[in-house]
Order: structure tokens, then C-alpha cells, then sequence
């Protein structure tokens, strides 16, 4: 594991080198270029909003829905964002795998760095709504940093074991699209956990990215800090996906450059 | 990459009983599914044989390189090449056996892999050191050695989406050169540009060889031949022969010219047609013919009067009947000057059971200067529309002249410059008592 972890610091630079080309690639190439980073998150925002508002009528407390919805799908698109960017990576680089020998958990790691750097200009965004709508930055803000490194240690979990499987079935392609959609509606992207019954509350945040969103709200939106139980879940989480992809991903390397 | 050290202190790389097996099944349930059924059945019956899943690309390969070596692997398609510059360069990993090596590898497997099209040139440069295993400050510091290498200093800022495809090797050859490395992998990268970076190409590849150790698969045999310490000939994925390029190259050509010709004379038309140069059934084989002079030296030049003498080497391969040999001769522009056989010269042929000769003989042969041509054939019974073989331009062979006679052939002739009108009936008999004689001339 070790061995692995320092041959994988050594190709930092490919790593950043793929993230790179890829955002430089993409920016070129489209008329938005950066802007798509948060085109996104807004315009799914400015839909929910216009749907939840005035149609289903969310009754909210303080903090107006419109900037609820956004963090939810700030949050959310990070996680499906990154999965969907690598669960073909390998197969995609196909060229490289079979042509080049480095860590290959490098190619889907880079689709990270992409989602990541959309997740920060996001951020800046977020400032931006929350200054318009007053929404006030108590000290409870200071746990940001450790739920996102919470949030990407699965996000990484979650993309070497898709894309390692991808390479050897296909079936998946085809899975987890449907499989993000469930977890969407069941995770609160588009309401507040206050929608969810009270009696089924502590089973509902046992879906660690529900616990996630709903800790990045309560931190940022409400003034509080997050509830500890249901965060210590999302972490255990973290650990098991983070170790457990690792090392699946390691495991069946190997073979990728055989069935491609 | 770095892997375990070999046990031997001067082999860099070292394959030990090295075996690489593909699965050939597929991954989809219905497969699995008669897999499954499969081994059930063969639990009831157990003398049901196991069905072999395997395809094996190499086989139980054991060799060392030692540092400074060029190793040149040869081998027909699909004889296990790649599969074994994959396995030393780590891309992908043995189902048996141990692939030991000491040292950096750099695998130059295929120019510009992971090129990004809609990224320039320079962007490229960086990203493609980074595959190769550049570190992010040693691109920086060669980056401008490659820039020149590759002569592109004017495209820098161009995506390599719009490069010609020259460009675009030239391109991919300078990163990939300017990869330190103690191991370098490659296949047939050097003939990539034109002439002029061909040559640079050359140049870079003789300063590697000085500096790291080289493993080059080709079927560029010229190329082997010319670089290569060693040569490894790999046939059905193992080794037929490790040893210098010239032996290994030699019995590599002999063994292919081999196939060839067997590959030919089963797919060999049977009646003429345009444009091909043998035909036949096959029965019996012509399998060379060869010129000598009277003594019965092999040559092929030949003074004009000289005796011509054709040697037809025949095979027989199967049943004949009533067999006979044909020869002609043309000239190098396909003009048909003389042509005979047995049926016709009424000389009957008993052939050796396997192998044999038959020889023809051209007495004071009356051609003049320039290249000709021998057609030989084999058929029953006087038939040449289906013969047993026929080939045409079977032997080239050159006759010169020494004196300044012009034409094709000798026509016997003589010159009267001295005789009056009423004498002329007397002199053309005189002609034919005192010709000028062929031996006399010719000497």
C-alpha cells in the first residue's frame, strides 16, 4: 500500500499534467469555457426554484430555498460530476494503458482535480448568493475544509472501485446513471432534510452524502455546527470506501491492459 | 519504473520462465453460464476433457540482457513481440514466471501516446513527458532541447489537431528521446519524417545506445541488422534463436523465404495468366535452374559462341505421367528467340524418385551482347497449357561480344569485296567451301 501510495506521489505531475490538459482543452472548446463550472449548479437552481417556490410551495424557515437548492447541488454535483467523469476514464485512455506503464489510478484521480476546480469556482459563486442574500458567516463555517475532505475521500472511493469495474463490465455504464439518480432523490439535493419525517430522520442520515449535505447546511446556512453522530457515519464511510476502492483498484490494475 | 533486481549482477532485465496466457472467454453472463454448465457436466464425467480457456503469447521464456546491450526481437505477426516488450515494461504483468529488471525502463512503445489533439504543441510536450515518466522540473530543463530536436519551434502554439502527421511524429520521436532512462523499449519508431529527420533520428538512437540499453522490435531486418548486438528470433512465443544479428537474421529470412515458397506453390495458379511468372499443378517442381560454361562451372557470363549449359533442378512432389522438361530463351524485352523440349527433340526423361537434374546444352551459343532470359518447364505428354510447373524468367544470364557485331543473333556470313560482276556465280559457292568459322572468331 505503501509502495503504491509513493509510486502515485512520483506521477503527481502526470496527475496534474491530465487535469491540465483537460480543463485547458475543454475551455478552449466551448463558447462558456469556465463559466460552465457554475452554468450548471445555476441554471438547475433557477428550474428547482421556480418549481419548489411556486409550485410545490416549500415552506422554509430563514434562509431563503433558492440558496438551500444551491448548496445542495453545489454538493451533490461534485460527487456525480466526478463519478460520471471517470467511470469510463480508463477505457477512454485505452491508448495510454496499454502503451504506458504509470499508477493507473492517475486518470481517474485527474477527472477529480476537474470536478474539483468547478467545485471551487462554485465556492466563489456561493459567496456571491449568500452576500445577496444576507445570509450571515458565523465560525461555524471553519469545519468546510473537513467535510469536503470527508466528501472527496468517497468521491475517490466511489471512482476507483466504478472505474476498475467499468473496465472489466460494461454493465456499469449503464447502472450508474440510474443508481445517481436514486441517490439523488434520496439524498436532500433539492429539499431540506426538515422535509423528511421526523421518526425516519436518523435511518434517512444514514446515506452518508445526506449527512454530508445537510452538515454543509447547517454550517453555512444556519450558523451551526453539524450534528457529530451522523458526520462520525459519513467518516466511517469515507474510511471504508477510500481503503476498500484503493485497494480493489490495485488489485485489478493489473489486468486492465489484458482485456482492453 | 523500478521492479525487483535480478539475481544476476550484470543482467539489467531478466525473464525468468516467463509465461502469458490470455483468457479467451468472455465476461457476458451467457459465457459464464456455459461455463458453469460445463463443469458440471464434467464433474458427473470426469473423462470429459477440460476445455482449455488459455491463449498462450508466451511460453515459458527465460533470457537475460546485460547493460549496454541493443537487443533486436524479431519474429513473424502475432509471435508474442509485443506482448513481451508489454511484460518488461510493466504494462502488463506475467501469468507465470518473474520479469526481474534494474533500472529505469521507458517504454517508447507507440510516439505520442496521449497526445490531446486540441492542446499545442507545447502543451503536449508536457503532458507527454509526464506519460513517459518525465518528472515536471526534468521537462522543464530539456524542454527547449526538445523544442529543437523537433524543429517545430514555429508550431509551438498550435493545437497538434492541425499537425501533419509527419509533424506529429516528429513531435512525439523528440519528447520520446529525451527520456533518461536505463532501459529504453521500442518498436519500429525510428522511420518516422522525412530523410533529413530520419537521419536525426539515427543520429539520436546510436547516442542512446552508448548510454542506456536497448530493446528494439522490428521487422525492419536491414535496421537489426545494421544496430543490434543480439538478436532474439521468437516463433509461437518462445525463443528459436539468441544470437548475432547475422546468423539470426539469416536463418530467419531462410525460414520465411521457406514458408514463402511453400505458401506459393500450394496457392500457385494452375493455367498462365496475366501477369504471373510460374504456374502449374505442382507434380513435379522446378525448384532452380542454373548456367554453366562446358566444364560445368556455375556462371553467367558468357562470350558470344561459348557452349551455354542449363541445369534444371526438379522436386517431384506427387504422381506423373509421361513427364518432359521445356526450355526457351528470351531476350530482356520478352522477345522470343529460341525455345525446344524433350517431346519435340524426341528424348525420352526417367526422373529420380525426389530429387534430380536434367541438363540442357547450348553448343557455341550464336547470341550477341545483352541480358537473356530462361524459361523452364515441367509437364506430361507435351501439354503446356497444364503443366507440372513452368516459370518463366527462371535465369537471367549476360553474353558479351568482342567483336562489333550488332543484333541479336550470328548469322554465319562472309564478306567479297574483290569480285567482278560475271565472276558472281563462282563466289557464292566459294561462300559456302571457306565460312568464316565460329571456333576462330569467338577465340
Amino acid at each position: 500500500m505503501l509502495e503504491h501510495l509513493r509510486r502515485l506521489i512520483a506521477y503527481r505531475g502526470l496527475l496534474w499534467n491530465l487535469a491540465l490538459a483537460e480543463l485547458k482543452a475543454r475551455h478552449r472548446q466551448t463558447a462558456l469555457g469556465m463559466l460552465w463550472a457554475i452554468a450548471q449548479p445555476l441554471s438547475m437552481m433557477v428550474v428547482t426554484t421556480i418549481v419548489f417556490s411556486m409550485f410545490v410551495r416549500v415552506s422554509e424557515e430563514a434562509v431563503p430555498y433558492a440558496i438551500v437548492a444551491y448548496v445542495g447541488l453545489w454538493t451533490w454535483l461534485l460527487f456525480a460530476n466526478s463519478l460520471t467523469a471517470s467511470v469510463a476514464s480508463i477505457v477512454a485512455n485505452m491508448n495510454l494503458v496499454t502503451k504506458a506503464n504509470f499508477p493507473r489510478e492517475v486518470i481517474p484521480l485527474s477527472k477529480v482535480v476537474v470536478t474539483g476546480f468547478d467545485f471551487l469556482i462554485g465556492l466563489v459563486f456561493l459567496a456571491a448568493l449568500m452576500a445577496l442574500y444576507r445570509v450571515p458567516l458565523t465560525l461555524s463555517v471553519i469545519v468546510i475544509p473537513g467535510l469536503l475532505l470527508i466528501q472527496v475521500a468517497i468521491v475517490v472511493g466511489m471512482m476507483l472501485i466504478c472505474s476498475a469495474l467499468y473496465v472489466l463490465h460494461r454493465d456499469l455504464g449503464a447502472l450508474l446513471p440510474l443508481g445517481l439518480q436514486v441517490l439523488m432523490l434520496i439524498s436532500p439535493v433539492l429539499y431540506p432534510v426538515s422535509f423528511v419525517p421526523e421518526q425516519l430522520r436518523s435511518v434517512y442520515l444514514l446515506n452518508p452524502m445526506a449527512a454530508l449535505i445537510e452538515a454543509y447546511r447547517t454550517a453555512l446556512l444556519y450558523g451551526q455546527f453539524p450534528n457529530v453522530g451522523s458526520l462520525a457515519g459519513a467518516l466511517l464511510a469515507a474510511v471504508l470506501l477510500f481503503g476498500m476502492g484503493y485497494y480493489y483498484f490495485k488489485s485489478v490494475e493489473r489486468r486492465f491492459a489484458d482485456v482492453m | 519504473m523500478l521492479c525487483d533486481a535480478p539475481q544476476d549482477a550484470g543482467a539489467v532485465l531478466e525473464f525468468d520462465r516467463v509465461s502469458k496466457g490470455y483468457d479467451r472467454h468472455s465476461l457476458s453472463f451467457g459465457s459464464a453460464l456455459h461455463r458453469a454448465l460445463a463443469e458440471i457436466k464434467r464433474r458427473w464425467n470426469p473423462t470429459c476433457p477440460k476445455e482449455d480457456s488459455y491463449f498462450w503469447a508466451v511460453r515459458d521464456l527465460s533470457f537475460k540482457v546485460y547493460r549496454g546491450e541493443t537487443i533486436g526481437i524479431i519474429g513473424e505477426n502475432g509471435a508474442g513481440k509485443s506482448t513481451i516488450l508489454k511484460l518488461m515494461a510493466g504494462i502488463t504483468t506475467p501469468t507465470q514466471g518473474r520479469v526481474l529488471c534494474r533500472g529505469r525502463v521507458a517504454s517508447l512503445i507507440e510516439l505520442g501516446a496521449g497526445f490531446n489533439p486540441d492542446l499545442t504543441g507545447r502543451e503536449n510536450i508536457v503532458l507527454n513527458g509526464s506519460v513517459l515518466g518525465l518528472s515536471q522540473s526534468e521537462i522543464k530543463r530539456k524542454f527547449d532541447l526538445i523544442v529543437s530536436f523537433s524543429g517545430l519551434e514555429q508550431f509551438l502554439d498550435t493545437p497538434v489537431k492541425y499537425y501533419s502527421s509527419g509533424m506529429y511524429a516528429k513531435l512525439g520521436f523528440a519528447v520520446a528521446a529525451h527520456v533518461e532512462a536505463d532501459i529504453i523499449l521500442t518498436d519500429e519508431i525510428l522511420a518516422v519524417g522525412d530523410a533529413a529527420f530520419q537521419r536525426q533520428c539515427h543520429k539520436k538512437f546510436q547516442e542512446l545506445q552508448s548510454s542506456a540499453t536497448i530493446i528494439f522490435v522490428s521487422h525492419d531486418l536491414l535496421a537489426i541488422r545494421n544496430s543490434c548486438t543480439r538478436v532474439l528470433w521468437i516463433r509461437g512465443g518462445r525463443i528459436q534463436l539468441d544470437s548475432k544479428p547475422d546468423e539470426v537474421v539469416d536463418a530467419y529470412l531462410d525460414s520465411v523465404q521457406q514458408e514463402r515458397e511453400e505458401e506459393l506453390r500450394l496457392g500457385r495458379p494452375r493455367r498462365a495468366i496475366e501477369g504471373a511468372t510460374r504456374w502449374g499443378s505442382g507434380e513435379i517442381e522446378i525448384e532452380s535452374v542454373t548456367t554453366h560454361d562446358a566444364q560445368g562451372h556455375e556462371k553467367s557470363v558468357f562470350r558470344t559462341h561459348e557452349d551455354l549449359v542449363i541445369r534444371i533442378w526438379y522436386r517431384v512432389n506427387g504422381a506423373f505421367l509421361d513427364p518432359g522438361f521445356c526450355v526457351q530463351l528470351h531476350t530482356d524485352q520478352g522477345v522470343w528467340i529460341h525455345g525446344t523440349n524433350t517431346f519435340v527433340d524426341g528424348v525420352s526423361c526417367v526422373l529420380d524418385a525426389d530429387k534430380g537434374m536434367v541438363e540442357m546444352r547450348y553448343v557455341h551459343i550464336p547470341l550477341l551482347s545483352g541480358t537473356y532470359w530462361i524459361m523452364a518447364g515441367v509437364t506430361s505428354a507435351n501439354d503446356w497449357t497444364t503443366p507440372y510447373d513452368l516459370r518463366k524468367q527462371a535465369q537471367r544470364f549476360e553474353v558479351l561480344t568482342a567483336s562489333g557485331e550488332g543484333g541479336l543473333v550470328v548469322c554465319e556470313h562472309k564478306w567479297n569485296t574483290t569480285v567482278t560482276q560475271s565472276a558472281a556465280a563462282e563466289t557464292s559457292s566459294a561462300a559456302i567451301s571457306h565460312p568464316v568459322h565460329p571456333k576462330t572468331r569467338a577465340s
